[in-house]
C-alpha cells in the first residue's frame, strides 16, 4: 500500500507502507499523512482526483461542522464525506461550505437589514429579520444546491480550480420569505429586466471584484426562490451564509448568493466580474435554460443542474460474499423536473434494471433509490446508477469537456469483486 | 540583485499587511496544516499569491499544469482579480510554479 505525501520541501513523494503492521509506526505520522487518501473519488468508481489534490486535503473542523474535507484554507472550500449523503437531506454540521472571497463576514443578525432596491424598483425598502418573518407569509422548500463545479476534480484532461470531488452538494429544508413578496413591496418598474444580489463577503484586496449574482427577474419572482434564514428547522450555521442567503432551487449555487445584503432590480444586466465573466459556458453545449440578458456571442452563464445521481452504498474493491446481493443505494436530483427512474446495472452497462424509488421529498431535493441485485457468479462486477429525469434527461457515460470544470454528470463505474 | 531582493521582500511585506485579518471565527478555525511554498528560486515572487489566498490553491493543482497552463493562471488573477503582482513577475511565478508544481516532464 502506498500514500502520497507532500513532504516539507512541498513535493510530492509516494511512500509505501508495508500495511497493517506497521500502525506503529504511522502513530508516528503527522495526521495529514494519515488522511491522505481521504476523499478519493476513485473509490467511489470515479475518475481519481489529481494526485496534489488527494496529497493535500485532509479532514478539518469548521465553526459549527463535523469534520470535512479541506479543499482550501482561505477563502474556505470544504465538502462533505460520502458518509454523509446516506440520508436524503444533508445534516446542517455536515453541509458543504465554499466561499468566492476571504473575508467572511460575522453578522449579529439583531443589526442586520437587507436593503431592497434597484433603478427597476419603485421604492427603495429596508428589512430587519424580525420585520421579513413578521410581515411576509413563511415559505419553504427541499432544495439541492450544489456547487458548479463539483466534480471539477474529476475532469480529464485537468481543468484548474478547485478540485472538488464529489461532495460539493447537499440537501436541505430551506426555510424564509419569498423573494417575489419582498419585490412586490419594493413595486417593480416595467422596464425591470434582471434582480441583482449582494453579499457581505468581500475580497483581501480592493482590486477583487466583489462577489455578486443576477437571476432573470421571471426567476427571482418564482414562487420557490426564497431569503432563506433557516436550514433544517434551524438557523443557517455561520459557514453557510447566516443570517440570511438567497435559495434558487433547481439552479447551480453559485447563485444562492450567501450573507445577503442586498437586492437590486435594473433595467440592463449585471456586468461585473462574477456574473459577466466567470460562471460561463460555451454555447450550444448544454440542453439547460438560457439566462437571456447575459448571453454573449460565445458563451452563456451556467444556469439549472444536470441530472446526476450518486451510490453511496458500495466502495470500489469492495468484497461481497457469494449468494448476497449485491445493495446499490443512493441519491438522484435533476435541475427541478424531479427524477423518474434510476436505473442500475452490474455488468458495466450491458443490462439495466429500474430501482425502486425513495420517498419523494419534492422535485427540487435528492431523490433516494436502492435496488438489491443478485450477483452473477463470482468475480469482478461493474456497477453503475443512470438517472433520468421527468424532462427525459440522462446522465452521460463521457464526459462533456469544458473550460471552466462544470455540469460533470458521468455514470459512476464502481468495480466490486464478488467472491 | 540585493536592490532587487529587498524590493522582493517589501513587495511581500506589503502584501502581508494587506491581508485582512480573518473575521474571528475563522481565524481560530481555518489553518491550513503548511501554508508554505517549496525551496526553490523564485519562491519569494511566488509568495505573493498568499495576500489573496492560501497557498493550498496552488499545491491542490499540481502536477497537472504546464508553463503554459500555469502563466495562464497567474495572468488571470492579475487580469480578473485584480492581483498586483509585477507583470516582470509573471514569468519567474509561471515558472516557479510550474518547475516545483508542474507536469513532469514527459520520459522520452
Amino acid at each position: 500500500m502506498t500514500r502520497i505525501e507532500l513532504a516539507a520541501d512541498g513535493r510530492l513523494r509516494r511512500r509505501v507502507i508495508a500495511g497493517i503492521a506497521s500502525t506503529g509506526a504511522l502513530a508516528l505520522t503527522p495526521a495529514r499523512l494519515i488522511a491522505a487518501s481521504v476523499g478519493s473519488s476513485a473509490e467511489l468508481g470515479f475518475t481519481e482526483l489529481p494526485d496534489g489534490a488527494l496529497a493535500e486535503q485532509s479532514l478539518q473542523v469548521l465553526p459549527g461542522k463535523v469534520p470535512l474535507i479541506r479543499k482550501t484554507a482561505r477563502p474556505p472550500n470544504f465538502e462533505t464525506p460520502i458518509e454523509y449523503f446516506r440520508t436524503p437531506i444533508t445534516r446542517n454540521d455536515a453541509f458543504f461550505v465554499r466561499w468566492h472571497l476571504s473575508s467572511i463576514p460575522e453578522p449579529d443578525a439583531a443589526n442586520w437589514v437587507l436593503t431592497v432596491g434597484g433603478e427597476s424598483a419603485q421604492r427603495e425598502q429596508r428589512f430587519t429579520l424580525a420585520q421579513l418573518r413578521s410581515e411576509f407569509a413563511p415559505a419553504h422548500v427541499t432544495a439541492v444546491c450544489q456547487c458548479s463545479g463539483n466534480r471539477r476534480g474529476l475532469f480529464e484532461p485537468h481543468v484548474p480550480g478547485v478540485q472538488w470531488g464529489v461532495g460539493a452538494l447537499g440537501n436541505a429544508a430551506w426555510g424564509g420569505v419569498r423573494v417575489k413578496d419582498v419585490l412586490v413591496r419594493a413595486g417593480l418598474k416595467d422596464d425591470a429586466v434582471e434582480v441583482v444580489f449582494d453579499g457581505a463577503d468581500r475580497g483581501a484586496l480592493d482590486g477583487i471584484p466583489d462577489f455578486v449574482k443576477s437571476l432573470p427577474v421571471e426567476t427571482a419572482l418564482d414562487p420557490d426562490t426564497l431569503i432563506a434564514f433557516e436550514m433544517n428547522g434551524k438557523p443557517l450555521p455561520p459557514m453557510n451564509g447566516y443570517p440570511a442567503r438567497l435559495v434558487v432551487p433547481g439552479w447551480t449555487g453559485t447563485y444562492w448568493v450567501k450573507s445577503l445584503v442586498a437586492i437590486r432590480v435594473v433595467p440592463t444586466p449585471e456586468s461585473s466580474f462574477w456574473m459577466g465573466t466567470a460562471y460561463r459556458l460555451p454555447r450550444g453545449k448544454f440542453r439547460t435554460p438560457s439566462f437571456k440578458s447575459q448571453v454573449k456571442e460565445a458563451n452563456e452563464p451556467i444556469t439549472t443542474m444536470v441530472v446526476n445521481s450518486l451510490i453511496t452504498s458500495l466502495q470500489a474493491g469492495q468484497q461481497i460474499q457469494r449468494g448476497r446481493p449485491i445493495e446499490v443505494r443512493g441519491l438522484a436530483w435533476d435541475g427541478g423536473s424531479g427524477i423518474a427512474r434510476v436505473d442500475v446495472s452490474i455488468d458495466a452497462g450491458a443490462t439495466w434494471r429500474p430501482a425502486t424509488l425513495g420517498q419523494d421529498l419534492g422535485r427540487y431535493s435528492f431523490q433516494e433509490f436502492e435496488l438489491r441485485v443478485p450477483a452473477v457468479g463470482t468475480g469482478e462486477h461493474v456497477v453503475m446508477a443512470r438517472a433520468t429525469s421527468r424532462a427525459g434527461e440522462m446522465q452521460v457515460e463521457r464526459l462533456i469537456h469544458n473550460p471552466a470544470g462544470y455540469h460533470h454528470n458521468v455514470i459512476q463505474q464502481l468495480r466490486v469483486a464478488v467472491v | 540583485m540585493a536592490v532587487a531582493v529587498a524590493a522582493c521582500a517589501a513587495r511581500l511585506s506589503i502584501a502581508q499587511e494587506l491581508t485582512p485579518t480573518p473575521t474571528v471565527t475563522l481565524k481560530a478555525a481555518v489553518q491550513a496544516p503548511s501554508d508554505e511554498l517549496a525551496d526553490a528560486p523564485g519562491r519569494e515572487k511566488a509568495a505573493q499569491c498568499g495576500a489573496c489566498h492560501s497557498l493550498d490553491y496552488i499545491r491542490m493543482n499540481s502536477r497537472c499544469l504546464d508553463l503554459a497552463g500555469w502563466t495562464a493562471v497567474v495572468n488571470k488573477m492579475i487580469k480578473a482579480f485584480g492581483a498586483p503582482i509585477p507583470k516582470d513577475d509573471v514569468d519567474a511565478i509561471a515558472r516557479y510554479l510550474a518547475e516545483q508544481y508542474g507536469k513532469p516532464a514527459a520520459t522520452p
